[in-house]
Parts: structure tokens; sequence; C-alpha cells
């Protein structure tokens, strides 16, 4: 059981900023991930001939595991409360991930309104590399439950 | 180096069908995205309770999908897609129980000429073994 708060709807205020979360692109975090979408044996990934192929020096990280590190940004330091839908969600891709790079991730709530009743937040996740290079862009708008 | 295209679709064209990906999403699955991805939410990974709810069974988590157009993009547009790319308007519009075999595809909607780039739009969607939707959305892409 974690003692960590829920993250409640009267806690995301508009403009909130979350603590920066720091996500280590690791090749054992990977390869987890990779069998998570049955994608080990992708070529493209961990693979210094394709990244050199493609005019990269390092092996390339899956950027899907964007949706990983998105909504582990906001949740460091609360959980999730149980019953969440999300209603639509958002990626913008500007550089590629490789393996070893060390992300940061800024979450801010973008927005908040109320609509048939239900409680709706939008989170946008503002993602660099160690070099302050921005990689991505996410948004999440969830129906929060309480 | 046969499943992906390491250069860019020099022969795209409107309603040009996007090479499909076909996943069967299991109960481990699901567990292994929960691992990875820290939601532990009985509507993804507690059949039982699942049972319960709206739906009458657990569900794959939404990102999980995502992932996988991710992937179908990568697959076909490669180095564009991971250094530019845009996916968005998504609309989950039906969930996915354990055991479902899902298709994602999509097709070329547009196709803009700027200097020496391209930028390709398309739809995008995610179907059943029994071609009912899942998901759509829309991407962008500058190659």
């Amino acid at each position: 059981m974690s003692d960590k708060p829920e993250l409640m709807y009267a806690d995301l205020q508009l403009g909130k900023e979350f603590e920066p979360f720091y996500f280590s692109v690791d090749a054992k975090t990977i390869d987890r991930f990779l069998k998570a979408i049955q994608e080990e044996s992708n070529p493209v990934y961990q693979n210094i001939l394709v990244s050199e192929e493609w005019g990269y020096d390092r092996p390339l990280a899956p950027h899907s595991i964007a949706a990983v590190y998105a909504r582990a940004s906001y949740l460091k330091n609360y959980t999730m409360p149980g019953g969440g839908i999300l209603a639509k969600q958002e990626f913008h891709f500007l550089r590629p991930i490789f393996i070893g790079d060390q992300l940061v991730c800024r979450a801010i709530v973008a927005d908040r309104f109320l609509k048939k009743d239900r409680k709706y937040v939008v989170i946008e996740i503002n993602t660099c590399n160690q070099n302050e290079q921005q990689v991505s862009v996410v948004r999440i708008e969830a129906i929060w439950p309480k | 180096m046969d499943e992906t295209n390491l250069n860019k679709p020099n022969t795209l064209f409107i309603d040009e069908a996007l090479p499909a990906l076909t996943k069967l999403v299991t109960q481990e699955m699901i567990n292994n995205w929960a691992e990875v991805s820290g939601d532990f939410n009985p509507l993804h990974v507690d059949p039982n309770f699942g049972k319960t709810t709206f739906f009458k069974t657990n569900i794959a988590h939404g990102p999980l999908t995502l992932s996988f157009i991710i992937e179908m993009l990568t697959r076909w547009l490669g180095k564009h897609w991971i250094s530019g790319g845009r996916l968005y308007d998504v609309k989950f519009v039906s969930p996915i129980p354990p055991e479902t075999e899902i298709i994602v595809g999509g097709e070329v909607t547009n196709i803009d000429y700027e200097g020496s780039q391209k930028k390709v739009d398309c739809e995008i969607w995610v179907k059943n073994q029994d071609d009912k939707l899942i998901v759509t959305g829309k991407t962008s892409c500058r190659i």
C-alpha cells in the first residue's frame, strides 16, 4: 500500500506545476518496456547499426515509452485515485530518445473543466534530455474520479 | 532490416493505406504494461473486478494501445516520425478486453509540399478482429 496521497481534482488547479520527474532510459527499463508491447524483436531499438544508418551515433530507444514517463511525471508524489478514464492523449515527438539518456519531465495542469457533471483535467508534459533539448510534448486529457 | 522503412516513403499518395500492425492483446501483456507503467488499476489487471464494472470485463490500458500506433508509425516513417511526428485527436471509441486481436492501420489523407519537404497527414485507426473501431486519431509528419 503506497503512503503517497491520492491526486485529487481539487489539487489540480490550473497552472499547477509538478516537481520535475527524472527518467533514466537504461537498457533494462527498455527491455521490460519492449517486452510489454511485444516489440522485443523490433530491429530499430538498441541496435547501433540501425542508428548509424539513420545518422545517429547511439542506440535508439522506443519513443513510445513517452506513454510511461508522461504518466509517471505527475504521479511522482501521488497515487492515482481509482476510476479515472483516459479521454484523449496527444504526442509530439521532437527528437529521438537514446539508450543512456537522462530525461527530465515537467508536468503542468494546462486545463480543467466540468462537462456533463464530469471533472476533466488536461496535463501537459514537456520532456527534455540531458542536453536540455526538448524530446517530446505529451498532453493527457482525463476524466478525474474525485 | 526488412520490417522497417529506413528511408522516407518516396511514393506516398493520398488514400494510400498505411502498413498495418497486428497485435494480440493478452492478460499477460496487460499485466506487463501495468508493471512498466505503474498503473495497477484493477479495471486493467483484475478480471474479477472487471466483471463488476460497466464494461463487464477488465480492459487494456489506453496508452498501451497508443504505443502500438506509435510503433506502427515508426516502422512506416522511420527517423522522420521519431523526430517530428505528431499523433493527435486520439479518441478511445471502444475498450479492449484481454485476448483481443487488434489491427493498427490508417491512410494518407493529405500531402503538402513545403520546399524540399512533404508534410503528410493521415487518419489512424485501431480495430478489433471483428472490424469494430477501438481508437481513432490523426497524425502528421514532415519527411
